[in-house]
């Protein structure tokens, strides 16, 4: 019998699971124990929602080592100086505090699916009923290169402050350069919208600045229409098609394909490396992983490889948009199924996910981006409602929204 | 204050409607007079304390000499301006009128209990140039014309510090122009020349300080009984920043971008100003269920989905509208919202979750306000 059988056989009869004697099926009883790895927008709003639902009937320990966690949402308004970096960083005392959430600021050392069991990094040991895996995005790196000197600045925090500081010391005449890596990555507009951001800071501040922006996608990956049209407007030099060989981060130079010279050096230089699940060492030894990615069932994100192990947010693979809101949006239908499934409850089969973005063009203007996405029983995989999908274009109106969006999107999840 | 294309086409239907005669008027329920007189063929427009907007065209009779009737609230001191080739930007004339009274004293700002008031003919320059002075080129008279009317129908309220008139020149504000382009800001899309349409600015005067006032006539939008100065008041308008946008399917009535309730401090005027707009709080504590019960309805889940935008179990900390206070209209509000024409980002939205959904939504919403309020 593999395990996975052996847990649907077991979920149908508790009592003649205590017979077994099975250690697994002794722990199943209330309050259930579920441990949430990583505290970024599918981890945290996984473990609110759990506590705001299963209240005192699950126990609820948030696995994460830093104790504030700097949204990358919205951080490239660090990069043209229009928010401080201080008002992205959120801490977990609403979590621990009002929702009762245990959270231990440590490192996952290992995973035991069959003991289900984790190991933290000072050798202490934590048991599940359930685990929720939210590790977010890790880069695969062309070479080894100092990210100090040229970061990606992908993850929030200080790698962002880092490139702000850049960007505001480089030579009036200087040169800003990013590379944008090939799908699936983090934040579809986000890669453009930064470079939006930077050109409209440097034609205020430096005009006679240059940014480029080498894609290694065929074309502007989400809304062209707006973002081409700024790249037109700003002088943006934009190459599609172009493939990251290498990076030298003592010179500042990339080495690439496709463009149309075969290195670029500039006195800024940000590469946004290829991207794979986070913590990929430990979800693949945890046999988490299919190629950089984690296949799960959609309607529950279960990993469709371990049982009672559950991916959400960018790791997993279920082909929807890798980003901060619909990882939040995911981490509530996790967060019932698991409820459900730990009580013995049924799923109601349709459901629905939803994305949502606004991107900043300047320092007053912001598009947006959204769409709806609808659970198929046929196909056991999460279908775009399209007439939801659609772009909004750059305005000062859209620009305001977006703080009373993220605004919503920060306390829904952290607070 | 340019109109939008819709107000264009709503102003030309009056307009036509004009010619015979007919008027916007003050809305039943009010005390009114008619100011009537003759002038040559004329737009004639008021402007009043609370904001309020009213107009007529003459009426032609083959004579040089138009009559005209407009009706006005007795208990408000209105501001009369008479325009003449009123269709023709390039060439129209616009008087203010400054009447004198039976006592001799003078201002823009009149009013009346009498039921009607006769200014006899006024005479208006037709081109621009017969003006008597305008300094500036915008077509706008630099001081009204002077009417005298001293029978005692019209009495004249002079004030030390109009709102409708900040400067005290006899020129309302909305036919000042702000930016020096030579377009009034009546007729410019772009009040103070700042590249920021007027219907996106909220700092017509470019002074730094938000001035909540969308037509720019003075009067705070939170006076005004008429935001975007359409001639519609708003109670009886459906679209008050006249953006395109049926208010019930505009979150922003007023076009500020913001509810005015949460209009604290978005003045653009500081580099970090919107800063302090990204909000991180709890907006309610909720009470943590002792054992588990399971949601068959599908509402708690769907509800949930909303919350990124809408906030934890629809208590908004942000501007956007919070579900608590909407759950018994949710189901015809997405209804609506998918049907508009508009890139709010809610009508896409609205386009994913079937009415049922939308149904299952409210149930859920109203559970949640019996339990934990509105607000």
């Amino acid at each position: 019998m593999n395990r996975r059988h052996f847990i649907k056989w077991t979920s149908v009869g508790i009592a003649s699971a205590w017979g077994l004697g099975s250690l697994s099926m002794a722990r199943a009883a209330q309050p259930f124990k579920v441990v949430v790895m990583g505290g970024g927008f599918a981890g945290a709003t996984a473990a609110k929602y759990l506590k705001l639902w299963g209240g005192a009937s699950v126990d609820v320990t948030l696995v994460e080592p830093k104790t504030t966690y700097h949204t990358p949402i919205l951080s490239n308004l660090i990069l043209n100086d229009s928010i401080s970096p201080a008002k992205l960083g959120m801490n977990y005392d609403t979590l621990t505090g009002q929702y009762k959430v245990t959270h231990k600021a440590n490192k996952i050392s290992s995973i035991d699916p069959t003991e289900k069991r984790i190991t933290l990094d000072d050798g202490s040991t934590l048991t599940y009923d359930r685990l929720i895996v939210a590790p977010g995005v890790d880069f695969k790196y062309t070479n080894t290169y100092d990210v100090n000197k040229v970061p990606h600045a992908w993850q929030g925090g200080a790698q962002v402050t880092d490139l702000r500081r850049q960007i505001e010391t480089m030579p009036s005449n200087g040169h800003f350069v990013m590379t944008i890596p090939p799908s699936p990555f983090r934040c579809p507009p986000g890669p453009y919208e930064r470079a939006c951001v930077v050109a409209d800071w440097l034609n205020r501040n430096k005009p006679n600045a240059k940014v480029i922006v080498l894609d290694a996608n065929p074309d502007i990956v989400v809304e062209k229409e707006s973002f081409g049209a700024r790249f037109s407007q700003y002088g943006v030099e934009y190459h599609s098609n172009v493939k990251v060989t290498a990076v030298n981060s003592d010179t500042k130079t990339v080495s690439v394909s496709g463009a149309p010279r075969a290195s670029y050096t500039a006195e800024v230089l940000n590469v946004i490396p290829a991207h794979k699940a986070g913590a990929s060492a430990l979800l693949s030894a945890a046999g988490l992983l299919s190629g950089d990615w984690a296949p799960v069932n959609a309607r529950t994100f279960e990993s469709s490889q371990v049982s009672d192990i559950h991916i959400i947010g960018d790791a997993q693979a279920t082909g929807v948009p890798k980003a901060g809101h619909i990882a939040n949006s995911e981490a509530k239908v996790c967060a019932e199924a698991i409820l459900n499934s730990l009580h013995g409850k049924p799923n109601n089969s349709a459901q629905k996910i939803n994305s949502a973005c606004y991107s900043p063009v300047s320092a007053t203007e912001a598009t947006w981006l959204t769409g709806t996405y609808s659970y198929s029983d046929s196909t056991k995989a999460w279908i775009k409602v399209n007439p939801s999908f659609a772009a909004g274009p750059p305005s000062r109106k859209h620009y305001r929204e977006m703080f009373g969006w993220s605004s919503n999107l920060f306390s829904d999840t952290f607070a | 204050m340019k109109k939008s294309t819709l107000a264009s086409v709503i102003s030309s239907a009056l307009l036509a409607s004009a010619c015979g005669g007919s008027s916007t008027n003050p809305q039943t329920g009010t005390s009114s007079y008619t100011l009537k007189g003759t002038v040559p063929g004329t737009l004639i427009e008021a402007y009043c304390d609370d904001g309020s907007t009213y107009s007529v065209t003459s009426t032609k009779n083959g004579t040089a000499e138009h009559p005209f009737e407009i009706k006005l609230p007795t208990t408000l001191a209105c501001r009369i301006v008479m325009i003449t080739n009123e269709d023709d930007a390039e060439n129209k004339v616009i008087t203010p009128i400054k009447f004198i009274d039976v006592d001799g004293k003078a201002s823009i700002a009149v009013k009346s209990s009498a039921d009607s008031v006769d200014v006899g003919h006024v005479d208006l320059s037709m081109t621009r140039a017969d003006m008597k002075a305008d300094d500036n080129d915008d077509g706008v008279e630099d001081k009204p014309k002077e009417v005298t009317v001293d029978d005692g129908t019209l009495t004249v309220v002079v004030k030390a510090n109009d709102p409708l008139d900040k400067d005290n020149d006899g020129i309302p504000n909305v036919y000042e122009d702000d930016d020096g382009d030579g377009v009034p800001n009546h007729d410019d899309d772009d009040d103070d020349g700042d590249g920021i349409k007027d219907i996106d600015d909220n700092d017509h005067d470019n002074d730094g300080v938000p001035d909540d006032d969308l037509d720019g006539d003075g009067i705070k939008n939170k006076n005004d009984v008429d935001d975007d100065n359409d001639g519609i008041k708003d109670k009886y308008d459906d679209d008050d920043d006249d953006d395109g946008i049926k208010d019930d399917d505009d979150d922003d009535d007023d076009n500020d971008g913001i509810k005015d309730e949460d209009d604290d401090d978005h003045d653009d005027d500081d580099k970090r100003g919107d800063d302090q707009n990204l909000t991180v709080r709890t907006a309610k504590k909720f009470t943590l269920p002792t054992t588990y019960v399971a949601d068959a309805t599908g509402g708690r889940q769907l509800t949930a989905q909303c919350a990124q935008c809408h906030g934890t179990n629809g208590y908004s900390v942000g501007r956007i509208d919070s579900l608590s206070e909407e759950q018994d209209e949710i189901v015809e509000e997405m209804a609506e919202m998918s049907r508009e024409r508009n890139d709010h980002i809610m009508k896409a939205q609205a386009k994913g979750y079937t009415a049922a959904e939308a149904r299952s939504i409210s149930n859920y919403m109203r559970q949640i306000v019996s339990k934990y309020g509105r607000k």
